[in-house]
């Protein structure tokens, strides 16, 4: 086995199942999010809910449907001072640098632009309402 | 939509219970807060934590009885708290608003 097979092998082995993501690992593996947006109503879901990084490394994002009209603009809430982003291929696809210069769990919201030029945030669920409450629908 | 009730319970110094503890309403109604049991001596003081001019609250029947009016202008949740009243002053229940970090994600290990 030469020594690229060995680390795809590795990689592999090592590589972890999480929340629908296969994560990052020590060998640099980049978690994919698959990225749906439907509207109305605005409605985005993602195929990997935690991407984990075990090292430095790139979360990429891809539309879920590639012949959807919308693309992405870019990310929010993620600390510049370990993340960086690329938007590439028109808008298709988004690349997040992740430095993984400190532990932990990092929330973000993706911003993207319909075919008709509007802009669509993803929901900010970091606030969460417990009982008792009022729900209008 | 017909008038809701929540029936409140209290235990001093801090132990509150709401039934039910979220009440749905799909257009624009009342909503009356019960003391439970009803014999008990604490009072209503107010409602906290919802939106005016969405939501409007009185107290009735010297503390016994509170009501909230929902305009319906607004969809989603909103928590409240409530404040009684009793012999060694005044109660509050537990904030309903917890901050933490939800998926969407990116985990770093």
């Amino acid at each position: 086995m030469s020594s690229t097979s060995r680390k795809t092998a590795k990689t592999r082995k090592n590589g972890k199942e999480q929340n629908g993501c296969e994560c990052s690992d020590d060998n640099g593996k980049s978690p994919i999010v698959k990225v749906t947006f439907t509207t109305p109503p605005d409605d985005f879901a993602f195929s990997c809910q935690v991407a984990c990084m075990g090292a430095a490394g790139k979360v990429l994002m891809h539309q879920a449907n590639p012949d959807d009209d919308w693309i992405f603009l870019h990310t929010n809430g993620l600390p510049t001072s370990q993340f960086s982003e690329d938007v590439e291929g028109n808008g298709k696809t988004m690349i997040i640098t992740d430095k993984n210069k400190a532990p932990g769990d990092f929330y973000y919201t993706v911003t993207i632009r319909d075919g008709q030029g509007c802009e669509h945030t993803s929901p900010d669920h970091r606030i969460v309402t417990t009982p008792p409450m009022i729900r209008n629908r | 939509m017909p008038d809701q009730t929540v029936k409140v319970s209290f235990t001093a110094p801090s132990t509150f219970a709401f039934d039910p503890e979220t009440v749905t309403m799909t257009a624009a109604g009342k909503i009356n807060f019960h003391r439970n049991p009803g014999t008990s001596t604490w009072t209503f003081v107010s409602v906290n934590g919802l939106p005016s001019p969405q939501f409007s609250s009185t107290v009735t029947g010297n503390g016994s009885e509170m009501s909230t009016s929902d305009a319906h202008t607004s969809t989603g949740d909103f928590g409240y708290t409530v404040t009684v009243n009793d012999a060694t002053g005044n109660h509050t229940s537990q904030a309903v608003n917890i901050t933490g970090t939800t998926p969407p994600m990116i985990r770093n290990q």
